[in-house]
């Protein structure tokens, strides 16, 4: 290409992108940062406490980590779930209604909880599915299901959606994580490390029986959920904004198809 | 982060968020999925600031890129098309508002690393090294690179290389 059409490209490029800047974006970034501080956070102490190993952040982000595989040794948490197929989505607005099957499950069963409303939008989600006693992610990589309760492990993700609502993303948007592979983890909010600086908790109700470890904590608008199960599986919601309630949050922290998702 | 750490942070983003989210809107061809991207960048960003701190820009531009490219592949979809949806009309490229519509849908034809290998070379004129380091790939790579996007880009919408002439 000569120099007269790579200016015309380069002034063209120019053009394209000359768009105003959307305002609050050192805001957003921190309150952000925050939020995936958190999630290493409350990872990563509840695995102190336990004997699980050190949570991959990229685990801790919902997807997997990158190089060869096996990446991540995980316990079986009884058996592994039925296969499920891998899925992904980026980008992608929600139908209102009808065929919603091309999407990940962890999308569909979420956004049959949220309330009724047109403008949901997939920023990035994905379903990991069974295969052979490995998890496997979209893209192929593996993460084996092969030493007891007890061993050196990691927890690992198995599902993870991001998703915005409303135009312009004016009602904030929701994550949620799902996880499996935690032991001996606390079950009760006394053994909770304290939070960051900036964060309160919201609630906390102690593990009894079946039901999980239940906390809720508030960093600016930003309202996180976390749900510990006996089993080693967790749920943890997210909802800047904020624009669900705290009860629904619960809700969602606790359902039970979303936590088969983890087998 | 600490209120000082928070003011240099802040200070960054004003100084820097007008190039990095028109580099976000080359490289996804939509307001809000650069907004998401730029801000999850940003994130990250503000979570390292004191390791990173030095070399925002590059730390930043990594991610931007590096995430973009990824979240495609992984959903398996980095290919590009043949041909443009509506290639019958053929807008004078003298024109700014026609440049604009045609470097659109030229953009939307290219796989997320052509695309990124454009908005390098040609929006933030970075040179072949630097974008090698963000890209993760050797200078040969990002020539060769260049070069077949350049030829897509040729390809699918000629009057872009070859002025109109109009009468």
């Amino acid at each position: 290409m000569d120099p007269e059409s790579q200016d015309r490209l380069r002034q063209g490029l120019r053009a394209l992108a000359d768009q105003p800047v959307p305002p609050g974006l050192a805001d957003r970034a921190l309150v952000g940062s925050v939020s995936l501080r958190r999630r290493r956070r409350v990872l990563t102490t509840l695995s102190a406490l336990g004997v699980v190993g050190v949570i991959g952040a990229s685990a801790a982000v919902g997807l997997p980590r990158s190089g060869g595989s096996p990446l991540v040794v995980a316990p079986p948490i009884g058996s592994l779930p039925a296969p499920l197929t891998c899925q992904t989505a980026t980008n992608e607005p929600v139908p209102p209604s009808g065929d919603r099957t091309h999407l990940p499950a962890v999308v569909r069963i979420l956004i049959d909880l949220l309330p009724p409303r047109d403008d949901y939008y997939v920023v990035n989600a994905l379903t990991a599915c069974v295969r052979d006693g490995h998890w496997v992610y979209p893209g192929g990589e593996t993460v084996a299901a092969v030493s007891g309760p007890g061993a050196t492990s990691d927890a690992v993700a198995v599902a993870y959606a991001h998703i915005a609502i409303g135009a312009d993303r004016a009602g904030g948007r929701v994550k949620v994580d799902i996880y499996r592979g935690f032991f001996d983890l606390p079950t009760t909010c006394a053994d909770l490390p304290p939070l960051p600086t900036g964060n309160e908790f919201l609630f906390c109700e102690d593990a009894v029986g079946d039901r999980p470890l239940l906390a809720g904590s508030r960093y600016r608008d930003d309202i996180g959920v976390v749900a510990v199960f006996p089993d080693g599986r967790g749920i943890m919601v997210e909802n800047s904004a904020p624009s669900i309630s705290i009860d629904l949050m619960r809700t969602i922290a606790t359902h039970p198809d979303l936590l088969a998702l983890a087998g | 982060m600490d209120e000082r750490a928070e003011r240099e942070f802040r200070d960054y983003v004003a100084s820097r968020q007008a190039v990095l989210y028109r580099a976000a809107l080359l490289l996804t061809g939509h307001r809000e999925d650069a907004e998401d991207l730029l801000q999850a960048a940003l994130s990250r960003l503000a979570l390292h600031w004191d390791r990173v701190a030095s070399s925002a820009d590059a730390y930043v531009r990594k991610i931007l890129y590096h995430q973009q490219v990824g979240r495609w592949r992984r959903r398996g979809r980095e290919y590009a098309v043949d041909a443009l949806p509506e290639p019958a009309a053929a807008p004078d490229p003298s024109d700014q508002a026609s440049l604009r519509v045609t470097l659109a849908a030229v953009l939307r034809q290219l796989t997320p690393r052509q695309r990124a290998v454009l908005v390098l070379r040609f929006y933030e004129d970075l040179p072949e090294g630097q974008v090698a380091e963000i890209l993760g790939c050797s200078v040969g790579t990002v020539r060769s690179m260049t070069s077949r996007t350049l030829a897509r880009v040729r390809a699918l919408a000629p009057e872009l290389v070859t002025p109109v002439t109009t009468s």
